[in-house]
């Protein structure tokens, strides 16, 4: 169609080629003959300009563009200049005044013996003006530092710093520095005057640049650098705009070394200060991390990219969006924008672009050698090889640099916050290029490589790997081994302070007060008995290879504990059931390609899938077939042979034999391929339908709120036309059962994702505020902030709030309390908040008045461990004579406390029946203690309303297990008949299930215990209960809500009543949970999404939740129970 | 230009989260010149403008605090075009400019003013003029320099097709197929930028 169209002119209107035009998708010669036929064709012009914008959007782009005389005002001119240019003129005015005046009336006045006849330029840190040196008689540039900062000692310090160490490099391109002061009231450099325009200029000017030129440039800007680096220093600030390329010569020379430092320079390079221009800046400047010479190289390709292509590689509208930039994304790539540059150079200059500053090229010197040589090659082709290194550079076909989020965007905001987002938002977004920052965030380092703690003579020793060998650790920074661990012991729990000690050193002496310096110094003791004192600088590196030593430890100890390593094997590196016309088969993959199986060993397919179905659970059959081959024959005591023979079947019916050995390697793929593959859409919506017929047919809660299950099932295969993972469908379908009200709705899918991050502390609401402590229940996060108001920031609330998606629309205290629960994964709750996932958590606490302390603490790789709370299990008779039954979980065991327990209850003045954090169970606990506060001569209570799904896999007794029971059941007798029947004269439901698809209403009911007759409890009752109550924790409390002698005390249970089912979808393996029961209160309501209110509301405070605490709870019940005042506050939580 | 005072700076990195900050920046890129044109239009003398400018965003960032007890619910970005709306209607609406300056407290530019049409279609009209110079900007490094100029030229400053062509060196199509081109890259972009 196209090769028609370009030989010859097209007669006709083609209006789907003008709307690939308008999007600039057409190829130049389809362009150049559309552009003919528009020239003439009114209408296709008109179609065009009509698809391009409405009338009204063109009439907007006319007035609103058309700039008017408010935009010329000074205070608009924001393209940068205008309003720089007015600062600029301050600086300069500000620094002239302080110039000495001078005898020539066309100079600008004197400066020492230099003087001043021009200004050359102005920048953020001072004034470059033109002078002449009248000793020598030659032009000279002096760059004065700006009086404000020169006000500062550590700016002074540094400015002369700097230029010592800039005065000492020596080379073609770098301009030479003569001499630095700063005794006087001005502080300045004077260097070599070097007259030329900028690279930044002549980018600007003539667009991007020859290969050839980009190479003699990049080259030369290399061995500059590559001096610089050479005396210990990096540039930090490589941009165009610091290129000067010299008139008449082709030489470049780097200049305004105004920020360079000396790497080794301790004190300023932990300021976490930003220097740079953001568009050339390196990821980890971006970041604030440290800084090595490697951040040049960076920087290096970013000059070359922008000479190559003409544009800046990263751009944005703020210079915040250019850092993120920097870290998150790559550039797009340099071919694409100028296809004359040769592979060898974009991957070139890919490779000095890498995220990663230790795959960018080892050093300046390599880099100007291999683009001289290249330059030469580029000259002569003939007879000049181009460079090996880039030749296989230029073959790689992986990308240098992939897509990756390695970058810590919190501390990129942290770096912002400490330079004030305000006033830079407020002047051009430019930043300001000098400011300090006290808060930055703790960088993930470590002193050493690997290390340990040995407790071999009964007190710990610190053993660490430095060198490739052990050393006993005598002191670090002064501090001996044995005050290590003594302040470890005093603030750390003792289950963690080796493991922190070993692995957050540098967080452990940042507690203490005394952050590791740069270098920091150590002692340490050979096998030998001998020792060295040594500098260390404490780095990301050796984290790195230290976390990674200390997993593989405990890696290698759990390969050896585990006796049947040889169960996960496989014999397939993939696998996969299907079904054709025969029934299910097993489709495997074998030296890269696929066969349906036939036979393994003896076992036939067939017999493979009889016993998986006999023996397994239905929804479990496909998975552990696929998953756990060897452990089915290892149940059906079949013995794999270390190589076994194998019936495979190929496409075309060609039967063959292997003899296959089943690896672990081959498991690893497999559960790999099994878990993480890609459903295809068909699979896909396969299971999203699945899904939806499911819910459809057996949810009992489909219809309880307005939720379009149809529409969000449709939508959801709309947004992943290309299918998607099970785990991302797991995730999805979580979402969309979040949002019925069932509190037991769930999705589970069991693939392994990355390591855990868990949250190393517990997290409890109490009111608005929340607490954190340990979970050993020793102690607060804090001893004196109890309180914890952020993470990472974020307020608690807002830090949990994307978890909101994922739980259900049950009551705000069922809610809060999932979503705390949820966000103890903190790799995930980070992730959904797309803050960074790979630094310490950064914690804001808080004590009662409200004064706040921050502190930063690991994330730790182990679920923190909530436990039953209180932890009691134990009933008793208190002073006072009150009785304290404790029932932790509606088990068959509470049953048989509250038997075992009520008779000897039955002197006391008064009952405390503590069902706190019982998350459910069965309702015998409920049904035995109502036998008990009934009087026999009362009629029955009905506890719980109730109606079922009907559902073919849904039996007439579906609710028995749940004692529920129609009204005509035989299980009732009259009394319990003439409670049902009064209670439905009033019943309403909240929300009515549709009498086509729900059964008749079933009934529990309470009745009193009738063998007994007399032996019942009629002392006043009081029930403690909390938010953690739940399913038949809430019918209990339902239950006795409202009777005469019982109070309920505490906070609203969490609400939720279901009888859940379980479906698994084919494709994926999801496991579904959903309830088929709608269940009611009493009073109509539902439990899902109400849950029961207490008569009397206590707040826990924050010792509640640790060991000993005082226990707010039972002293609001002693007071109901009119314990003596005295006598009411004694309880400790235990 | 004013500097703002520690304490305004320090309530704004409170703002921890990223996309409020973006919010943040691009609110204070599109609102300072919508808020001094304002002030212009409305009779305040250039220096009287960016004073009241410079105030009006002091507020609102001094009082960032508020919108955090407004709650999760409301996006920040709704919240700041919602009380620097109020904020230039009390404003604007005011008499005598000169007393405005002197006696406007914070507690006033974050009041709830009464509705009045013309004001807020002058913002809204001013709001569509930034976000449309926004584009422009963007658009015209990203396209071609003849392609920008060809739609300056006919578009903007009211050149023929036929002159900017000979001026351009261009084919009369291509004049008309890059202004349309333009034309459709700033409309993406502004409806982008209105997205977002």
């Amino acid at each position: 169609m196209k090769a028609r169209r370009a030989n010859q002119p097209p007669t006709e209107c083609d209006l789907s080629q003008i709307d690939l035009l308008l999007d600039g998708e057409v190829t130049d010669e389809v362009a150049t003959i559309l552009d003919i036929h528009l020239a003439d064709c009114l209408s296709c012009r008109d179609y065009m300009e009509r698809t391009a914008a409405d009338t009204k959007t063109w009439s907007n782009i006319e007035n609103f563009l058309k700039p008017d005389s408010y935009d010329e005002e000074p205070f608009l001119s924001t393209s940068s200049s205008a309003s720089d240019s007015r600062d600029v003129q301050t600086r300069i005015e500000q620094i002239s005044s302080a110039l000495a005046p001078s005898e020539f009336p066309n100079h600008m006045g004197r400066l020492g013996i230099y003087e001043i006849t021009g200004v050359i330029g102005a920048g953020a840190t001072g004034v470059v003006f033109k002078a002449t040196d009248p000793s020598l008689d030659r032009t000279v540039a002096i760059k004065v530092l700006s009086p404000v900062l020169a006000s500062s000692g550590a700016a002074r310090k540094r400015f002369e710093r700097e230029s010592k160490a800039a005065a000492a490099v020596i080379h073609p391109n770098v301009i030479p520095i003569h001499g630095v002061s700063s005794r006087g009231q001005l502080s300045y450099l004077v260097m070599a005057f070097v007259g030329g325009d900028s690279l930044q200029n002549r980018l600007a000017d003539r667009g991007p640049l020859k290969t050839e030129e980009v190479l003699r440039i990049g080259s030369q800007i290399a061995a500059g650098l590559a001096a610089a680096h050479d005396q210990g220093l990096v540039h930090r600030d490589i941009k165009p705009a610091n290129i000067i390329m010299e008139d008449n010569v082709e030489r470049v020379a780097i200049t305004d070394f105004g920020l360079a430092r000396a790497v080794d320079d301790a004190s300023l390079t932990r300021e976490g200060v930003i220097a740079g221009t953001p568009r050339y800046m390196s990821p980890e400047q971006s970041m604030g991390k440290s800084v090595t010479q490697q951040t040049d190289l960076f920087s290096l390709g970013s000059v070359l990219y922008a000479m190559a292509t003409g544009r800046p590689p990263f751009r944005g509208e703020t210079s915040y969006a250019v850092m993120r930039k920097i870290c998150d994304e790559d550039p797009r790539p340099i071919r694409e924008l100028n296809p004359s540059i040769p592979v060898w150079l974009e991957k070139t200059i890919d490779r000095l672009m890498d995220k990663d500053p230790d795959k960018r090229f080892q050093s300046a010197h390599q880099v100007s050698d291999l683009l001289e040589r290249a330059l030469a090659h580029t000259q002569q082709p003939t007879n000049v090889p181009l460079p090996n290194e880039l030749k296989l550079l230029a073959q790689s076909k992986q990308p240098i640099y992939q897509r990756r989020k390695l970058m810590m965007i919190a501390t990129l905001a942290s770096i912002l916050t400490a330079i004030g987002i305000l006033a830079t938002a407020l002047t051009n977004g430019v930043l300001p290029q000098s400011f300090s920052s006290s808060s930055a965030d703790y960088p993930a380092v470590a002193l050493f490589e690997n290390a340990k703690v040995k407790n071999d003579s009964g007190k710990r020793e610190l053993h660490a790997f430095h060198d490739g060998q052990w050393f006993k650790v005598l002191s670090i920074a002064d501090v001996s081994n044995d005050e290590l661990f003594e302040f470890a012991d005093a603030n750390i729990s003792e289950r963690r302070v080796n493991k922190r000690v070993v692995e957050d050193l540098p967080v452990v002496f940042q507690m203490m007060d005394k952050p590791l310096t740069i270098p920091t110094k150590v002692m340490l003791q050979a096998k030998d008995g001998s020792t060295i004192k040594i500098n260390l600088t404490p780095n990301e590196a050796n984290r790195k290879i230290l976390i990674n030593a200390q997993a593989n430890d405990e890696q290698d100890l759990r390969a050896l504990t585990s006796a049947r390593t040889q169960l996960n094997a496989s014999l397939f590196a993939d696998a996969m059931v299907k079904s054709d016309t025969n029934g299910r088969y097993l489709k495997v993959l074998h030296e890269k390609q696929w066969y349906r199986v036939l036979k393994i060993g003896d076992v036939t397919t067939e017999a493979l899938f009889e016993f998986a179905d006999k023996n397994l659970q239905p929804d479990d059959v496909n998975r552990r077939i696929i998953e756990d081959l060897n452990r089915i024959f290892y149940s059906m005591n079949k013995e794999l042979p270390a190589i076994t023979s194998v019936l495979l079947q190929e496409e075309d019916g060609t039967i063959v034999n292997y003899d296959i050995a089943a690896t672990r390697k081959k498991r690893e793929r497999l559960m790999k391929a099994h878990k993480n593959r890609t459903m295809d859409s068909e699979e896909f919506q396969e299971d999203v339908r699945e899904f939806q017929k499911n819910l459809e047919g057996r949810f009992a809660y489909l219809r309880a709120n307005q939720v379009d299950l149809e529409q969000l099932c449709t939508d959801l295969i709309k947004r992943f036309p290309n299918g998607l993972r099970p785990s991302q469908l797991a995730g999805e379908l979580d979402t969309i059962m979040a949002s019925f009200i069932d509190g037991h709705a769930s999705v589970s899918h069991n693939s392994e994702e990355g390591t855990p991050q868990r949250m190393p502390f517990l997290i409890e609401p109490i009111g608005d505020r929340f607490v954190a402590f340990f979970d050993n229940r020793e102690s607060f996060v804090d001893s004196e902030f109890p309180y914890i108001t952020k993470i990472d920031g974020l307020p608690i609330r807002q830090f949990i709030e994307p978890f909101g998606a994922r739980v259900a629309q049950g009551s705000p205290q069922y809610r809060l309390r999932n979503k705390l629960r949820a966000a103890r994964d903190i790799g995930l709750a980070r992730e959904l908040s797309k803050l960074a996932n790979d630094s310490p958590l950064q914690v804001e606490l808080a004590n009662e008045i409200g004064t706040t302390k921050s502190l930063i603490l690991n994330v730790s790789r182990n679920q923190p461990i909530y436990g039953s709370w209180p932890r009691t299990k134990t009933s008793k008779v208190l002073e006072n004579n009150i009785g304290y039954l404790r029932i932790p979980s509606m088990d068959s065991k509470a049953a048989e406390e509250i038997r075992k327990w009520m008779p000897k209850f039955s002197e006391t003045h008064g009952l405390i029946v503590d069902v706190r954090n019982n998350g459910g169970g069965t309702r015998e606990a409920l049904i035995e203690l109502a036998r008990h506060l009934i009087p026999p001569s009362s009629e029955p209570r009905v506890a719980n309303v109730c109606k079922y799904r009907l559902h073919e896999r849904h039996e007439i007794d579906h609710l028995e297990s749940r004692f529920a029971y129609r009204a005509d059941s035989p299980k009732f007798g009259e009394p319990e008949r003439a409670a049902i029947a009064k209670l439905a004269e009033s019943f309403v439901p909240e929300w009515e299930p549709a009498i086509d698809e729900f059964s008749e209403w079933h009934y529990l009911v309470l009745s009193s215990n009738k063998n007994q007759t007399g032996q019942f409890y009629d002392k006043p009752v009081v029930i403690l209960m909390n938010e953690k109550c739940f399913s038949a924790t809430d019918i209990f409390l339902g239950a006795f809500k409202g009777w005469e002698n019982v109070t309920l005390v505490g906070q609203p249970s969490g609400g939720g009543s279901a009888k859940s089912e379980r479906f698994t979808l084919p494709n994926s393996d999801c496991r579904i949970r959903c309830a088929s029961m709608a269940s009611f209160q009493p009073n109509g309501k539902l439990y899902d999404g109400n849950g029961v209110q207490p008569d009397a509301l206590v707040e826990p405070t924050p010792a509640y939740f640790l060991n000993g605490g005082k226990d707010p709870f039972m002293t609001a019940a002693m007071r109901l129970l009119n314990v003596p005042i005295g006598d009411r506050d004694n309880f400790r939580i235990e | 230009m004013t500097e703002f005072p520690e304490t305004q700076a320090s309530l704004l990195a409170s703002l921890k989260s990223l996309d409020d900050r973006e919010a943040w920046e691009r609110f204070v890129g599109i609102y300072r010149p919508l808020i001094y044109r304002i002030a212009r239009k409305r009779g305040f003398q250039a220096a009287d403008a960016e004073d009241l400018t410079q105030r009006v965003l002091a507020s609102v960032a001094g009082s960032i605090h508020r919108w955090k007890k407004a709650g999760p619910s409301i996006r920040f970005r709704h919240w700041l075009r919602r009380v620097v709306k109020n904020a230039i209607i009390n404003i604007a609406t005011r008499k005598k400019p000169e007393t405005v300056i002197s006696s406007l407290s914070d507690r006033e530019i974050l009041l709830e003013p009464t509705a009045d049409d013309e004001t807020e279609k002058q913002i809204e009209s001013e709001y569509q003029r930034q976000l449309f110079q926004r584009a422009a900007a963007i658009v015209s490094s990203d396209v071609a320099e003849s392609t920008w100029r060809a739609f300056e030229l006919t578009v903007l400053e009211n050149c023929s097709i036929e002159n900017a062509a000979n001026q351009l060196n261009m084919p009369i199509g291509s004049v008309y197929a890059a202004r349309s081109r333009v034309i459709r890259r700033l409309k993406n972009t502004v409806d982008s930028m209105e997205n977002n």
